[in-house]
């Protein structure tokens, strides 16, 4: 056989055999290998043991925390009822003392209102006397005016109450209601209803649904009766 | 936290309800903004319970079915009829009192159980045990019953002291007492008090009414007191002109298209000097000094023989 042959040969035995050891080597351990498996499952198990008991300190301190965080959000919830209602109360009261400081203003508004309608009314009222058809025409003409005049002006004030939602309470017709006028004096009329307003003396108002100030008006009483408990 | 103890004022014609805040009382207010309450209870048209203003709106309509100055029945026997029904005195007061009571918990947020209400300084025990019983069906615990002068002498010398005595002149819309009040080492006592239950600030109004129609009669020729509009405004501008008074040396009193007189307006426009208006009050005035100098003597009498008018 050749030489070189012979030495190919060997050599190839040599690999096979080589890679047959080592095929053996994986495939059945050794008995330290398994005293080493058998260490490693055990450190697997006490590190299983400290996990577990890492999860449950976990557990327990995302508790706590959770209910800390439900008793902080408790506290902020009422904190935050307790400011709704201060500030309830803070604007009910702002609005209170709006209306304390501007009520006596708009009395005085209304006061002007009565004079300048009471100005307006006899004049208006009044039918042309003879001695007006005598008159110089120039003279009538400027009186018109000037009650023209008066007249956008008591307007112009109705709007200006009216913006602020201040209207007249309307009583004439309507029966009486002490609550929103003051009977300061009485008509008999056998005819009539008992307590009918005939007559606003002085007229009411209302700011944004609540007495302004009350009527003044005169009522309808069937007969007039004595007894009055003073 | 501590229980609120109300202040009532429970007068003759106006009543009150205050609380001690800060340092100072405090009268509170209805959700109209109101401070004063008209001692007035009345049944309305459709049955319904009425006071204080209300009640008071319908007093010219119904004056059957309103009552007014209960106060002057406290202690008695009496009964008032209203509106088919017999009530006592203090169930009356009680009404009131209730509706304070109502004023404080709506002001305060928060409910009123315990009072302390004033009485003239010359209610007898009766009508003291009256004022309680009222107060008690009001639902409220009356923790004491003071006399009003003591009240006023509280307020004004509250931080005082050295021991002194006090005259406490209190002139109210229809009443007038005058009380001297002794304050030594805390203790408050009324030591003598005289007065006039039928004389107040609206007989001075009453007097500058008076002079106003005057006026008109002299100088316009006209009478305007069977004119209620008028009579209103001219009753309006007399109190305005009064309180004026207090600290101005003039004032004017001015009305506008009052009344109207053969299509021809008639206005109202006079000057009255604080000089004319005393002149005016000199006797009620007269009248509140001889109460004092009766106060002021009785002190040294026994108590027994103070009187009021």
């Amino acid at each position: 056989m050749d030489e070189a042959i012979r030495e190919k040969l060997l050599s190839r035995f040599v690999a096979y055999l080589d890679g047959l050891e080592h095929d053996e080597s994986e495939t059945v351990p050794t008995v330290a290998e398994e005293t080493r498996e058998e260490a490693d499952l055990f450190s697997v198990f006490v590190e299983l043991a400290g996990l577990r008991s890492e999860v449950r300190t976990q557990s327990r301190l995302v508790k706590e925390a959770l209910d800390q965080f439900r008793g902080v959000f408790d506290t902020l919830q009422a904190s935050h009822a307790t400011l709704e209602q201060e500030l309830k109360r803070a604007r009910a009261e702002a609005h209170d003392r709006e209306r304390v400081l501007l009520k006596p203003l708009l009395l005085d508004i209304i006061d002007v209102r009565d004079r300048l309608a009471a100005g307006l009314k006899p004049t208006m009222a009044a039918s042309p006397r003879w001695y007006e058809r005598f008159r110089r025409k120039t003279k009538r003409e400027a009186e018109e005016a000037w009650r023209e005049g008066m007249g956008m002006t008591l307007r112009r004030i109705d709007k200006l109450l009216a913006d602020r939602r201040i209207v007249a309470s309307e009583m004439v017709g309507r029966p009486f209601d002490p609550r929103l006028a003051t009977a300061v004096a009485t008509i008999e009329d056998p005819a009539a209803a008992d307590g009918i307003v005939v007559e606003e003396v002085r007229p009411g108002f209302l700011w944004q649904g609540e007495l302004l100030r009350p009527a003044e008006v005169i009522v309808t009483r069937r007969h007039v009766r004595n007894g009055a408990n003073t | 936290m501590i229980e609120d103890i109300v202040g009532i004022d429970l007068g003759t014609t106006n009543s009150e309800i205050a609380v001690y805040r800060d340092g100072r009382p405090e009268v509170l207010m209805d959700e109209l903004g109101r401070k004063i309450l008209p001692s007035v209870v009345g049944v309305g048209e459709t049955g319904e319970l009425l006071v204080g203003e209300d009640a008071r709106n319908q007093f010219v309509l119904y004056p059957e079915r309103t009552i007014r100055s209960i106060k002057r029945q406290m202690g008695s026997n009496d009964k008032v009829h209203l509106a088919g029904s017999e009530y006592t005195p203090q169930e009356i007061s009680a009404i009131i009192l209730k509706r304070l009571k109502h004023i404080a918990e709506q002001s305060l947020g928060r409910p009123v159980r315990k009072a302390v209400i004033t009485v003239p300084a010359y209610f007898s025990d009766t009508q003291r045990q009256a004022t309680r019983e009222a107060g008690e069906i009001a639902g409220l615990e009356v923790v004491r019953i003071i006399n009003e002068p003591t009240a006023a002498a509280l307020v004004y010398e509250a931080a005082q002291h050295q021991g002194k005595r006090i005259l406490v002149y209190d002139l109210g819309g229809g009443t007038f007492d005058a009380s001297v009040v002794r304050i030594e080492a805390g203790v408050v006592e009324v030591i003598s008090s005289h007065g006039n239950n039928h004389l107040g600030g609206d007989d001075f109004d009453h007097k500058i009414v008076e002079h106003i129609l005057d006026h008109l009669k002299i100088k316009q020729g006209v009478d305007v007191s069977d004119q209620p509009k008028a009579m209103a405004r001219i009753l309006r501008s007399a109190e305005a002109a009064k309180k004026h008074l207090s600290d101005h040396p003039f004032a004017r009193i001015e009305e506008e298209y009052l009344a109207e007189t053969a299509g021809k307006p008639i206005h109202l426009a006079l000057e009255l000097s604080r000089e004319e208006y005393e002149g005016m009050i000199a006797p009620f005035i007269e009248e509140t000094l001889a109460a004092i100098h009766v106060a002021l003597e009785s002190t040294s009498r026994p108590r027994s023989t103070r009187s009021c008018w």
